[in-house]
């Protein structure tokens, strides 16, 4: 097992690297000089001058990404314009404010989705069935933010029962935090829900339509043995992929959702950072988001291998 | 046309027949992958959907009651009445106006964003699969390189660099979408490079763009076209997305995006207002998805048993 991840970890460094370059290369394609964009119409020349020596806008540009590049691999993502701050502790300290919505989102979304999908497989052609495939239809074309806008006038504006957006410390007040994240939580968790649902459904109905369900029922297995021990294994494989990208999705593309809840997340972080135009930030955002979606693949994969024995490498 | 030329023509002819289940679709198999499609009532409700939209926004000046841009002090965040159905915004605008109207940028947006993808996607996949080598390695190495950003952040990240706007919308999520076009198109050309048709095609002497283009492309065809009707549900949801953070279609212009991120400041005034901006959005897609899920059923025998 070990020696499979080291490869699959020396694999992902290729990726990375074209992932970097690709980051570089968009953020140095902004039209003119991006210290201009910085300091906006008529900088004083001094200053720009200043900034350009400090960004190393001087230098050739393959130099530019080699340094740029070598503190990257070192954990310096440089230093933000606007606070003046370290970019990679800013980031940190964000992204673990993603990873509790996140964690709590795919908690609902699994809550509701494996249940649903089950029974729909299970009971195929039934009213359940109907019922959840037209849920699961509609949760799968609403777009979350919409989602986040009516919960929001619902369950804020017109009852009043959670606060409509903000964010409180789980260290400082656990019990406010909770009361904060329930709704973006279940914003993003209903079309997680849906999608993981419809998958899941598909690939149950695929495997109980196998010989090995024929032969376990023969052989006098238990309804719940039948669906838990045998169909779910197998069907949870493709499931696990779209979970897997689920979860890179969350942790890396919650802008919007952050920004209607005002969850100072990575996804707010980055929104914020481009209507100022700090651009170190926005890369620096970009890049985690990035390298986190291809983690998540990695242990897609790392599943794949724990779920079916057949690909698990001798 | 040479004469070597017409008998390469007969030949490539000759060897498409071999596997007659790879040709493409003469016109009569066209009408039927559409008659198939209208008998499954999901996929007819997806289509109407898709029609009624596309007629909203090519007539949208027939149509709309009122100029969607016209501000009117007096009849500021109105509740839907005979005059104004759907009520009016906080400049005064009649909010259906604006609905109508936000069908063609949607439309347009997804259209092109859709376009571009296909385009690179389908020449990046189509290289890559038919030469191989360190041609394709590179190329789908890239391809990952772009798959491993969520969509919206590189489009975020591509928007941030461009400044905002339509045409740069456009242009993000068009970037977006390559690696799946590409992906797609490279699978397909594998599968297919090594039909007996292609081989006869190369034996009697046709070039590789030729081949790429006569004998490979129209096989590959079917499972773009799905791909295509689910990207313009992503798009249209893209799209949305960056309007609503400001960064997508810029105003006086109408976008659902938009309306719908001003319409929940103005939630208690006039509720409809960012309500009928998100059914939009969501009916849109939903007839996509309806659509594109008959197009698979159709057109890809993997999925008609699911």
């Amino acid at each position: 097992m070990a020696p499979y991840i080291l490869r699959r970890l020396i694999q992902m460094i290729p990726v990375l690297l074209l992932v970097l370059a690709l980051v570089f290369v968009i953020f140095r394609m902004i039209p003119g000089d991006p210290a201009q964009l910085m300091l906006g119409a008529n900088p004083d020349p001094e200053a720009l001058d200043a900034l350009r020596t400090k960004l190393g806008m001087n230098k050739p540009l393959p130099v530019q990404f080699f340094e740029w590049l070598q503190n990257a691999l070192r954990g310096d993502l440089g230093t933000s314009r606007i606070s003046d701050q370290p970019v990679a502790p800013l980031l940190a300290q964000k992204f673990l404010i993603t990873l509790e919505l996140a964690i709590a989102a795919l908690f609902i979304g699994c809550l509701i989705g494996i249940p649903a999908g089950i029974i729909s497989a299970v009971r195929r052609d039934s009213w359940t069935d109907f019922v959840t495939r037209i849920v699961g239809l509609v949760g799968f074309s609403i777009p979350n933010y919409w989602l986040g806008v009516l919960i929001v006038i619902v369950f804020s504006v017109r009852f009043g029962w959670l606060p409509p957006a903000g964010y409180v410390s789980p260290t400082e007040d656990l019990g406010k935090n909770l009361r904060y994240l329930i709704l973006p939580a279940i914003t993003m968790g209903l079309p997680i829900a849906a999608e993981q649902m419809r998958f899941l459904r598909a690939s149950m109905l695929d495997v109980l339509q196998q010989d090995y369900m024929r032969t376990a029922r023969a052989k006098g297995l238990g309804q719940s043995t039948i669906i838990i021990r045998h169909a779910l294994k197998n069907a949870f494989i493709p499931f696990l992929t779209i979970t897997g990208l689920q979860l890179g999705y969350l942790l890396g593309g919650s802008v919007v959702i952050e920004q209607i809840f005002s969850w100072p997340g990575l996804g707010w972080l980055t929104y914020q950072s481009i209507t100022v135009r700090d651009y170190t930030v926005v890369q620096g955002a970009v890049l985690v988001g990035a390298t986190v979606f291809l983690i998540a693949n990695l242990l897609v994969d790392l599943g794949y291998i724990y779920l079916d024995p057949r690909i698990r490498p001798k | 046309m040479s004469s070597i030329d017409s008998d390469l023509q007969r030949t490539i002819q000759l060897g498409e027949q071999l596997d007659p289940a790879t040709q493409p679709l003469p016109p009569k198999r066209r009408f039927d992958t559409f008659r198939k499609l209208m008998v499954q009532k999901a996929s007819l409700v997806g289509f109407v959907i898709c029609a009624v939209f596309i007629v909203l926004a090519i007539f949208a000046p027939i149509i709309a009651p009122y100029d969607p841009i016209k501000i009117d002090p007096v009849v500021i965040l109105q509740p839907p009445s005979s005059q104004h159905w759907l009520g009016t915004d906080e400049l005064g605008r009649d909010v259906l106006s604006r609905l109508i109207f936000g069908a063609r940028v949607s439309l347009l947006v997804s259209i092109v964003a859709v376009s571009i993808a296909l385009v690179v996607g389908v020449v990046v996949g189509m290289v890559s699969g038919y030469f191989g080598g360190k041609v394709e390695s590179i190329a789908m190495r890239c391809m990952d390189a772009f798959s491993a950003f969520p969509a919206i952040l590189l489009a975020l990240a591509i928007l941030s660099v461009l400044g905002p706007g339509i045409r740069n919308a456009m242009i993000a999520i068009g970037v977006v979408y390559i690696p799946a076009f590409a992906r797609i198109m490279r699978g397909s050309v594998l599968g297919v490079k090594q039909t007996e048709y292609v081989q006869a095609a190369r034996a009697a002497g046709a070039g590789d763009l030729y081949i790429m283009r006569r004998s490979i492309f129209p096989n590959c065809v079917s499972p773009l076209i799905v791909h295509a009707s689910l990207a313009f549900a992503s798009a249209i949801i893209v799209e949305a997305a960056l309007s609503f953070l400001g960064l997508g279609t810029q105003p006086p212009t109408p976008s659902w995006g938009a309306m719908l991120n001003e319409g929940r400041q103005f939630a208690i005034q006039n509720v409809w207002y960012s309500i009928s901006a998100g059914v939009a959005i969501f009916l849109a897609v939903l007839g996509l998805n309806l659509l594109g899920d008959g197009l698979r059923d159709v057109l890809d025998p993997r999925f008609r048993s699911a």
